[in-house]
C-alpha cells in the first residue's frame, strides 16, 4: 500500500509540483556540548561521551574535563580521554579494521571514563567542562526490580516469510517482574547471545579449500587437525588398486558474541509492542506509510499495563540454525560413497549458544530517548521527516545536548545449546562445494 | 449533583421570570419561505419599524417576536429576495407564514437583511454567515467550489499545507473545529488527502463560521464551529443541476413528493481522476485507481405549520485501489520440481490487490415542534459511523498434470468510530427583550481503533496450511452529555447581552470529567450604523486527532481523551467594532486573546506510531497563547462585491520543563503567520458574464529544520549488520563487558521546534462565468486559473545533508516544493 500511496502522490507531484532551493540562515546553530552516557549502576565502569554539534558533523572533545558528583558529592574527575585500553584488542573490534594507532584513537574519541559506583536511588550528576562552555544533567538512579525471574525454553516457530512457509527454531523466553512502585516507571529488556558451532566433514587427500592452494601441502597442514583418518582401498574401472585417505575435519565456527545485543522477536507480548500492529512475518520493512508501525528497536517499555502489580513478559529469539529439530542431511559424492555410514554419520555439526538477557529499569529520559532512536533508527523516518520536519531528539543536558541515561539491571545467563547435535540422515546429494 | 441543581434552578426562574415580564404581550410567530420553492429560509429578518425590534429566523425557517398589542409594521426580508411588509393590528397571539419572492437585484435588499447570527446586528462576535453564492463565487482549485476554502480567506484563519482545506483558526490545532452537517458532527471532512472537503455545494443551504461567541448549543472543540445546512428540498417544483469538471461530476435534484406536503434533495459528486490518470498509473497487468463519491439525501415532510420530520443522509467513500492479475497461464511460469527432482516450468496465475477506504455514513432524523408561538423545539436522533480499512491480497495458483496448489495471503486493519446521538433543543421566546435557547444533546461514542486480521492459506500437498489471526483494537466508550442554556437579552435599545451557559459531562469507563463553559457577548451600539462588542467564551475538547503528518491521511486516528488526559480547554476574549455606515459596506475591527490550556504536542523524538493504544505516553499536555487582530471590510452591493481582510496574528506554545516538550521553552505554534492578507472580489461584467478573483498573501509559517548535526550514542542493537561506528572497548575490561557497547552516529541536531521562518506565500486565483439561457436550462460555464501568476510558494520544504568528510565538500541544501503551481481548470453546469 505504501507504493501504492507514494506512487499516487509522486504522480500528483510530477505532474505539477515544482522545486526550488533556499537560501536558509543557520548562523545561530553552531557547536553545543554533547554529552551522552549510558551509566548502570554498581559498576566499576562507566563511560561519558562528550562531542559537540557540528554543520557537518560532530566532533569528539578530548580536552573536556568531567566530573561527576553523587548525591551532591564530588566523586570523581577525569580531565582527559580514557582509552587504557590494549592494542591487541583491536581485530576484535566487531568488524571494524582498527589497523593504525590513529583509527584506534578516533574510536576511543570523546570517550571518558569514570571509575565511580553508585547504587539504585543515588542522585548522579555528570559536569562537562569544554572551553568556556559548561553543560550538565542530573538524573536519579532507577530502583531495582524486585525478584525478576527469566526462563526459556527450545521450540519450532513455522512463520510465514519471504513468500513461503519456514520452520525455525527458538528460543522462548519468559521474564517475570514486578513493577517497582504506583509510580509510571520505565524498563528495558536487552538480551545478548553468543552463538557458535563446530563442524566436522570428511576431506580427502588431495582435495582443497581454494583452488589457489596446493592441494596436498593444505591438506596435509589440516591433517594436523584431523581427530580421525580413514584409508579406504578402491579399484577403479582400469583396474588399478589404491588407497584414498580421508581425514575427518573440525572447524570452529564463531559468528556472534555477547557484544551485541540481539534484536528478538516480541510480536504478540502487549507490553513489549505497546500497541505496535502485528505484521506480516513475510513484510521486511518495518514501516509502511500509511499503517505506519515502528518497531520498538531498543526494546523499552512502561508500566502502563501492569502498574504496581506483576508482568510476565515473552520474546522469543531465534537461532541462527534453522529447524534445529529437522535431521540434517549429511551428504555423499563419489568418493564419500565409500565411507561406511558409520563414519559418514559423524559428520556434521554441533551448536552452541549463549543469551544473557538484561532486565532493566531505566530513567524515564532514557526510555523517551530510545524511543525517539526507534523512529530515526527505522526505515520511515525519512518519509516522518519529509512531511513532518526532522524530529527532535529528547535531552536532558542543561546548556547542551544529550543525554545521561541511567540504568539499573539485573542479568540472567543462560545456555540454551551445549555441543547441541542435530539429527543426522545420509543424503546421496553431490557436495558441490568440493568439487 | 449541586451544579446540575443549580443549573435547573437557575433555567427555571429564567423561564418564569421571562412568563412574568411577558404578560401584556402578544407573540406574532410562523414560518418564512422562499415562494418558489417553499423552502424555509435561514436567517431571514423580521424587523417591527414600530418599536425598532427585529428577530431572525432559526435553523428551520421558524421566527417569532414578542411585542406589545396593537400596531405593528412588520418587515420580513433576506438577502436576495423581495422584503414584504405587513401591516398588522395585533390583541393576540398571531401566527404570519411569509413567502419571500427571489432573483431580484442585490442592491435592494440588503439594507435590513442583517442576520442575528453574525454582522452588526447579531450580539455575537466573530461569527460569518458563508452565502452559499460566496462558496460559488470563490475562484477555486480545479474548479471545485469549497465550504472550507471559503472559510480560509477569512479573517483569523490559517490554511495548513498550500491547497488543502484544513483550517487553523486562531491558534488552534487542525482538529479544533466542531464541523456539523445538519447538526451532526463529521469526523473526516475531506477528501484526495486533504484537498476537498466533502461538502458538496449543490447541497448545501446554509454555511455559518463561528470562531468566538460560541452559541452556548456548540461543545466540542475548541477553536470554531462550521455549522453547514444542506437543502431541505423544492415544495413546489422540480428542479436541478449538473455539472462536469477536470476531476469530478455533480448533480442536484430536488423536488417535492407531494406538492406542498413533502420534499427531496438529492445531490451527489463522483470523481474520475482515474480515469485520466489511468495511463500513468497502469502498468502491463498492474493497477493503481482513485474514487471517491458524496451523497447527500434529504427528506422532508410537513405534516402541520406546527409539525415537520426531516430525514437527512450522508454518504461518503474515498477508495484507493492497487492491483495486479496475471491469470494468462500462457505468460507466466514457475519453476518446480518434478518427481525426478528435474526442474519444471509450470503455468502459473498471480494477483493482487491492495485498497484503502475510508468512509462517512451520517443518517439522521429530526423532527420540528412548534409547541406554542413561543416555544419551537427540535428533536433530532443521529447516528454517525466513519470506518477506514487497509486491505491487501495475494493468491498465486498452479496446475500440472494432477498436483497444483493456491497460496493465499490476505491481511486487513481497519479503524472506525460509532456515534449515536440525540438530541433537543428549544427555542424560547418570552418576552420581546429575551430570546432563549436551550437543550440538552447526547452522544455515545465507540471508538475502535487498529482491528487486524490475517489469513495464510496453502494448499500445496507438502506444506499445507491454514493460519488466521485476528487482533480486536481496544473499544473506547464515551458517554458525553452536554446541557446548554443561552438568552439573547436586549437590555437596552441600544445595549445587548447574549448570556450562555453550557455544561457538558464526558464519561469514560475510568474518570469522568465535568466541563462548565460560560459565554457571554455584550453588544452596544450607539448608532444604527455603528456597534461594539465584547465577548467571552470558553470551550472544551475531549477528543483529538492522532497524525503526524500536515496533510490529511485516512490513518489519522481520532481518540478520547483518557483518566490521565485532561480536556483541552480555550478562553477567549475579544472585542470589537462594526460599522455601516455606508450603505452596501460593513466595517469590522475585532481583537482576540486567547489561552488554551491543555493543548497537546508529541514529546520531542515522538510521533504518531500508527497505533493508539499508548498515544498517552507519547503526548504532553501544556498552554497556548494566541493573540491577534482582525479587519474585514465587506461590499455586498452593487456590480462589484467582496470582501477584503487582514489579521495580524502571533501563537505560541509553552509546557513544562519535564514536559518532554521543547525542553520547556516556549516555541512558536507551526502556523504561527504575522501577517495575513486576503482580497475577495466578485464583478458582474453584464447578464451573461462575471468574474471572480481571490488574492491570498500569508507571511511564513515555522517549520522545524536543522543542518547542524548530534551525536547519538545508542546501546549495540543490532550492530553487526549496522554501518555505525561501534564503541566497545569495555569489551575486554572485565566480566561485564557485554554490555558497555554501544554505537554511535550522527542526526539532525534541533535546538528549537519550528526554529525556521518559511518563505511567505501568496496566490492569486482567478475565474469567470459565462452564462447563457438555452430553451430548457441555463449553461455556465467556468473557467478557472489556480495560482495565476505561479508563485513558487513553499508546500513543504526539505533539507538535504550531503556532506562528504573524505572530500570535504558539502553539497547540502535546502529545498522547498511547491505542490501546486498555476493550474487552469473548467466547469460545465446546467441548471434546470
Amino acid at each position: 500500500m505504501k507504493t501504492s500511496i507514494l506512487t499516487l502522490l509522486a504522480a500528483a507531484l510530477l505532474c505539477t509540483a515544482c522545486v526550488n532551493e533556499l537560501t536558509p540562515d543557520f548562523s545561530d546553530m553552531e557547536g553545543e556540548l554533547t554529552i551522552n552516557a549510558f551509566l548502570f549502576t554498581d559498576r566499576d565502569t562507566n563511560y561519558v561521551y562528550v562531542s559537540e554539534t557540528s554543520r557537518r558533523k560532530p566532533q569528539p572533545v578530548n580536552n573536556a574535563k568531567v566530573e561527576m558528583r553523587v548525591n551532591d558529592v564530588l566523586v570523581e574527575t577525569v580531565d582527559r580521554v580514557t582509552p587504557s585500553v590494549s592494542r591487541e584488542v583491536n581485530t576484535d573490534l566487531y568488524g571494524m579494521n582498527v589497523s593504525s594507532d590513529t583509527a584506534y584513537t578516533e574510536v576511543l574519541n570523546g570517550m571518558y571514563r569514570l571509575t565511580t559506583r553508585f547504587g539504585e536511588g543515588d542522585v548522579v550528576r555528570i559536569d562537562v567542562y569544554s572551553s568556556d562552555r559548561h553543560a550538565w544533567a542530573e538524573e536519579t538512579a532507577p530502583r531495582k526490580i524486585q525478584n525478576p525471574k527469566a526462563d526459556y525454553k527450545l521450540a519450532n516457530h513455522t512463520i510465514y516469510e519471504y513468500e513461503e512457509q519456514v520452520t525455525h527454531t527458538y528460543v522462548d523466553f519468559t521474564v517475570g517482574l514486578n513493577d517497582i512502585s504506583q509510580n509510571a516507571e520505565y524498563y528495558r529488556i536487552a538480551a545478548y547471545g553468543n552463538y557458535g558451532y563446530n563442524q566436522t566433514h570428511w576431506l580427502k587427500k588431495g582435495t582443497y579449500y581454494d583452488e589457489y592452494s596446493n592441494p596436498d601441502s593444505i591438506c596435509d597442514e589440516l591433517r594436523k587437525k584431523y581427530e580421525l583418518v580413514v584409508p579406504i582401498e578402491f579399484t577403479d574401472g582400469a583396474g588399478y588398486q589404491g588407497v584414498d585417505v580421508f581425514y575427518m575435519c573440525k572447524e570452529y565456527s564463531h559468528f556472534w558474541s555477547y557484544g551485541s545485543s540481539i534484536d528478538y522477536d516480541y510480536s504478540g507480548d502487549p507490553i513489549l509492542s505497546e500497541g505496535e500492529m502485528a505484521k506480516s512475518s513475510d513484510d521486511d520493512t518495518d514501516y509502511d506509510l500509511l499503517v505506519s508501525s515502528i518497531r520498538n528497536k531498543h526494546k523499552v517499555f512502561t508500566d502502563r499495563l501492569f502498574n504496581n502489580s506483576a508482568a510476565e513478559i515473552r520474546f522469543s529469539v531465534r537461532t541462527p540454525f534453522g529447524n534445529l529439530y529437522s535431521p540434517i542431511p549429511v551428504y555423499t559424492n563419489s568418493d564419500l560413497e565409500r565411507l561406511p555410514d558409520d563414519y559418514l554419520l559423524k559428520s556434521g555439526t554441533t551448536y552452541n549458544m549463549k543469551v544473557k538477557v538484561s532486565v532493566e529499569s531505566i530513567s524515564e529520559n532514557q526510555y523517551y530517548y530510545l524511543k525517539a532512536l526507534n523512529v530515526v533508527e527505522s526505515e520511515g523516518y525519512e518519509d516522518i521527516s519529509t512531511l513532518s520536519g526532522a524530529l527532535k531528539v529528547p535531552s536532558n543536558v542543561n546548556g547542551g545536548c544529550g543525554n545521561i541515561c541511567l540504568t539499573t539491571s539485573t542479568v540472567f545467563e543462560f545456555t540454551v545449546l551445549d555441543n547441541f547435535v542435530r539429527d543426522r540422515v545420509i543424503e546421496e546429494e553431490p557436495i558441490y562445494y568440493w568439487e | 449533583m449541586y451544579l446540575k441543581k443549580t443549573l435547573f434552578a437557575a433555567l427555571c426562574g429564567l423561564i418564569c421570570c421571562a412568563n412574568v415580564l411577558a404578560q401584556n404581550k402578544i407573540t406574532i410567530s410562523g414560518h418564512i419561505t422562499d415562494r418558489k420553492s417553499a423552502e424555509t429560509i435561514i436567517g431571514a429578518t423580521v424587523y417591527d419599524s414600530e418599536t425598532q425590534r427585529g428577530t431572525a429566523t432559526n435553523v428551520f425557517g421558524f421566527y417569532s417576536i414578542t411585542l406589545n398589542a396593537g400596531k405593528h409594521n412588520l418587515t420580513y426580508s433576506y438577502v436576495g429576495c423581495q422584503p414584504q411588509t405587513v401591516n398588522i393590528d395585533a390583541k393576540r397571539d398571531t401566527v404570519i407564514n411569509i413567502s419571500l419572492s427571489g432573483n431580484i437585484d442585490i442592491e435592494e435588499v440588503v439594507v435590513t437583511a442583517k442576520s442575528r447570527e453574525s454582522g452588526i446586528e447579531s450580539t455575537k462576535m466573530g461569527s460569518i454567515d458563508v452565502p452559499v453564492k460566496l462558496i460559488q463565487h470563490t475562484p477555486s482549485l480545479l474548479g471545485e467550489t469549497d465550504v472550507l476554502r471559503t472559510i480560509q480567506l477569512t479573517p483569523g484563519v490559517q490554511q495548513g499545507v498550500g491547497g488543502a482545506s484544513t483550517l487553523y483558526v486562531r491558534g488552534g490545532n487542525g482538529d479544533e473545529n466542531l464541523v456539523l452537517l445538519d447538526g451532526a458532527p463529521v469526523y473526516k471532512i475531506d477528501h484526495l488527502f486533504g484537498f476537498f472537503s466533502v461538502f458538496t455545494p449543490e447541497a448545501v443551504k446554509k454555511v455559518t463560521f463561528y470562531k468566538t461567541s460560541f452559541p452556548a448549543r456548540y461543545n466540542g472543540r475548541t477553536s470554531s464551529v462550521i455549522d453547514v445546512r444542506t437543502k431541505d428540498g423544492d415544495m413546489n417544483e422540480y428542479h436541478g443541476s449538473a455539472s462536469i469538471g477536470l476531476l469530478t461530476s455533480r448533480i442536484n435534484l430536488e423536488g417535492p413528493i407531494v406538492k406542498g406536503k413533502t420534499s427531496f434533495s438529492l445531490s451527489g459528486r463522483t470523481t474520475y481522476i482515474s480515469a485520466i490518470t489511468r495511463p500513468l498509473a497502469r502498468l502491463d497487468d498492474f493497477t493503481l485507481s482513485y474514487w471517491f463519491y458524496d451523497l447527500n439525501l434529504k427528506v422532508n415532510h410537513k405534516f402541520s405549520d406546527n409539525d415537520r420530520i426531516y430525514f437527512a443522509l450522508y454518504n461518503g467513500l474515498d477508495k484507493l485501489y492497487s492491483a495486479e492479475d496475471i491469470d494468462d497461464f500462457s505468460t507466466h511460469y514457475l519453476d518446480i520440481k518434478d518427481e525426478n527432482d528435474e526442474f519444471l516450468e509450470v503455468p502459473m496465475s498471480y494477483a493482487f490487490d491492495e485498497k484503502l477506504q475510508w468512509a462517512n455514513f451520517i443518517p439522521s432524523l429530526r423532527w420540528n415542534h412548534v409547541f406554542s408561538q413561543k416555544l419551537f423545539a427540535n428533536t433530532t436522533v443521529n447516528y454517525n459511523h466513519y470506518k477506514m480499512f487497509v486491505s491487501s491480497y495475494d493468491k498465486m495458483e498452479w496446475h500440472y498434470q494432477d498436483s497444483g496448489a493456491v497460496n493465499f495471503n490476505s491481511q486487513r486493519y481497519n479503524s472506525e468510530i460509532k456515534d449515536y446521538g440525540a438530541t433537543v433543543d428549544f427555542d424560547y421566546l418570552p418576552a420581546p427583550e429575551h430570546t432563549v435557547k436551550f437543550g440538552a444533546n447526547y452522544i455515545c461514542h465507540d471508538f475502535v481503533p487498529e482491528t487486524t486480521s490475517s489469513r495464510y492459506k496453502n494448499t500445496d500437498e507438502e506444506e499445507r496450511a491454514d493460519t488466521s489471526t485476528f487482533h480486536k483494537g481496544m473499544s473506547v466508550m464515551a458517554n458525553e452529555v452536554s446541557v446548554y442554556a443561552d438568552d439573547d437579552w436586549q437590555i437596552m435599545p441600544n445595549l445587548n447581552a447574549n448570556i450562555g451557559l453550557s455544561y457538558t459531562l464526558f464519561a469514560l469507563k475510568e474518570r469522568k470529567y465535568h466541563n462548565v463553559q460560560p459565554r457571554l457577548s455584550v453588544k452596544y451600539s450607539p448608532l444604527s450604523y455603528l456597534s461594539f462588542k465584547a465577548a467571552y467564551s470558553r470551550m472544551s475538547q475531549c477528543v483529538h486527532l492522532l497524525t503526524s503528518s500536515p496533510i490529511s491521511l485516512p490513518t489519522d486516528l481520532w481518540v478520547p481523551i483518557t483518566k490521565d488526559i485532561e480536556p483541552e480547554t480555550a478562553d477567549q476574549y475579544s472585542v470589537g467594532t462594526y460599522c455601516t455606515v455606508l450603505p452596501g459596506w460593513e466595517f469590522s475591527v475585532e481583537a482576540y486573546y486567547k489561552k488554551i490550556n491543555n493543548v497537546l504536542e508529541y514529546k520531542d523524538g515522538m510521533s504518531f506510531m500508527g497505533f493508539s493504544s499508548s498515544w498517552t505516553d507519547l503526548v504532553a499536555a501544556g498552554r497556548g497563547w494566541s493573540k491577534g487582530i482582525e479587519l474585514m471590510v465587506q461590499k455586498t452591493e452593487g456590480d462589484l462585491t467582496g470582501m477584503v481582510s487582514y489579521t495580524l496574528s502571533k501563537t505560541d506554545r509553552q509546557f513544562d520543563r519535564n514536559s518532554g516538550v521543547n525542553d520547556g521553552r516556549r516555541f512558536p505554534f507551526s502556523y504561527d503567520r504575522r501577517h495575513n492578507f486576503n482580497i475577495v472580489a466578485n464583478y458582474q461584467l453584464n447578464d451573461h458574464i462575471d468574474i471572480d478573483a481571490s488574492w491570498t498573501f500569508y507571511s511564513g509559517a515555522r517549520a522545524t529544520l536543522s543542518n547542524t548535526r548530534q551525536q547519538i550514542v545508542a546501546p549495540d542493537d543490532d550492530a553487526l549488520t549496522s554501518n555505525y561506528t561501534i564503541i566497545s572497548a569495555e569489551t575486554y575490561s572485565g566480566e561485564n563487558r557485554y554490555i558497555n557497547s554501544h554505537y554511535t552516529y550522527d542526526t539532525e541536531y534541533i535546538p528549537n521546534r519550528n526554529n525556521y521562518l518559511l518563505p511567505s506565500t501568496h496566490l492569486l486565483c482567478l475565474g469567470a462565468n459565462f452564462h447563457k439561457q438555452k430553451k430548457r436550462c441555463e449553461r455556465i460555464f467556468n473557467l478557472s486559473v489556480y495560482n495565476a501568476y505561479n508563485a513558487m510558494n513553499p508546500s513543504f520544504v526539505f533539507y538535504f545533508n550531503d556532506y562528504n568528510e573524505r572530500l570535504d565538500v558539502d553539497n547540502s541544501k535546502l529545498e522547498k516544493i511547491t505542490i501546486l503551481p498555476l493550474i487552469p481548470s473548467f466547469t460545465l453546469t446546467y441548471k434546470f
